[in-house]
């Protein structure tokens, strides 16, 4: 009797996984590790979720994944745009230069340095991506708009090896620069002023070499992720999928303009 | 639960009093009275204050409409924002209306899975099954595990800082009302005695 019963147990045990198994296929993203593009005021790290308002930097717990619980709060000056992490620390692109947080406590993140660009740069929007020791940053100026009216747009590097304090090492000017990636020794920029995804050598970070052999046209680039050796780029009205196996010779896959 | 929840955040009593600080916009009123005050000195004929001209005007949403996050149709892409990718799912906000999502697992047959109507959002990110989004001045908690059937969590009221001027624009444009509901786009218009303008 007992050893039916233990068979109807597993039998039941087999009936209930089976759908569950085929189920959980490709559909579950609950263990994977996503990415956002460089344009963004949210980010998660270790179970906190931080949200940049223009002059604050929010800090919340995620312990209840469903109600996001508001625990740290820090003001700044005005024009805070994105946040990227890397390494335990936060990077966050403002209209005024480039803030390092320390994250070494999730709950209360501390400002290491504020690294304030010349005015030449100042007002920009700007998103920022780091790698090792530098920190790539696009500043966006456009006239009337965004940034001093003598402003120049450029793609500003900082060696950011000692977090708490910065240094420029690099400069280059660009057209109308939002997002950018890294994928190997490249550096791609959306450049909207020239429609175009500029790509840089970085090999050495602190002399970015332009490619104009690898640089793509592509209209109104606004914001990139790296996938492997796939990059997908997005625009105002749609985005493109990029075969970059070939970091001499990145090709389009596909442009995806609509979902119907 | 859920329906409570839903009672007490769509209560137009609510309070939403975050002070909006901006750094672009400034109210010119004051420009108007020094104006004024030197036309009258020469004597010439008094003006209305503010700008009547070509501007732009905040298109509203009542804040009673904020809570419709549901599934929709895919839908064409007209102005994209903020892009995520986890997994095979690409996600690309529709600026103040939504979020597309593509499986772009298969690079020869795109697939447009949904679009998850999210009012008035801006900017998101994902965690697990999570999606975190802020949504007007709030941010909005959506179940994804199921991503043709999401579900509509929570919102955390009052912690976002929207934008109450046109992004990208330079010139008039009519004040903001907050009394009026979430602001889910700028439209051009004719306007009469605006007083609010972005400035450099």
């Amino acid at each position: 009797m007992r050893i039916v019963l233990f068979f109807f147990f597993l039998l039941s045990v087999l009936v209930l996984t089976l759908p569950s198994c085929s189920k959980s296929d490709s559909t579950s993203i609950s263990n994977l590790e996503g990415s956002s593009g460089s344009i963004t005021r949210f980010a998660v790290y270790e179970n906190h979720m931080y949200v940049l308002n223009s002059n604050e930097i929010q800090t919340f717990d995620l312990a209840d994944r469903e109600n996001p619980l508001l625990v740290h709060a820090i003001q700044t000056e005005y024009g805070l745009e994105t946040i990227f992490i890397y390494e335990g620390k936060a990077f966050l692109g403002a209209r005024t230069g480039l803030y390092i947080l320390d994250l070494a406590n999730p709950a209360e993140p501390v400002i290491l340095s504020e690294a304030i660009r010349s005015e030449v740069f100042f007002g920009g929007c700007d998103p920022v991506v780091v790698r090792d020791n530098y920190a790539f940053s696009t500043i966006k100026i456009i006239e009337n708009i965004c940034g001093n009216w003598n402003a120049e747009s450029a793609l500003i590097i900082y060696d950011v090896s000692d977090s708490s304090n910065p240094m420029e090492v690099a400069v280059r000017t660009l057209s109308e620069p939002n997002g950018l990636g890294i994928l190997g020794d490249v550096l791609l920029v959306c450049d909207t002023g020239t429609d175009q995804l500029v790509a840089f050598d970085i090999g050495d970070p602190t002399d970015p070499v332009l490619l104009p052999n690898v640089t793509l046209p592509i209209m109104d680039p606004f914001d990139l992720i790296v996938d492997g050796d796939r990059v997908i780029v997005s625009t105002k009205t749609n985005f493109q999928i990029l075969d970059a196996s070939d970091l001499q010779n990145i090709t389009f896959i596909k442009t995806i303009a609509k979902g119907e | 639960m859920q329906q409570s929840l839903h009672a007490t955040l769509t209560n137009p009593q609510m309070q939403r009093a975050r002070p909006f600080p901006s750094l672009l916009v400034v109210i010119v009123i004051l420009r108007f009275c020094i104006l004024i005050a030197l036309l009258s000195l020469v004597g010439c004929e008094k003006t209305a204050p503010g700008f009547s001209g070509q501007g732009k005007k905040p298109v509203y949403l009542p804040l009673s409409e904020l809570d419709d996050i549901t599934n929709q149709a895919p839908q064409a892409i007209i102005n994209s924002g903020p892009i995520y990718l986890i997994g095979d799912y690409f996600f690309m906000i529709e600026d103040k209306r939504g979020l597309h999502v593509f499986d772009v697992s298969d690079d020869q047959q795109e697939e447009a899975l949904t679009f998850i109507q999210v009012p008035a959002i801006t900017d998101f990110t994902i965690d697990g099954n999570y999606l975190y989004a802020d949504s007007w001045m709030d941010i909005v908690t959506i179940e994804i595990s199921d991503i043709s059937n999401i579900q509509f969590i929570s919102r955390q009221l009052n912690v976002i800082d929207p934008i109450l001027y046109p992004a990208l624009y330079n010139g008039w444009f009519e004040c903001v009302d907050l009394s009026r509901g979430a602001i889910v786009g700028w439209e051009e218009t004719e306007l009469v005695a605006a007083l609010c303008e972005t400035v450099n």
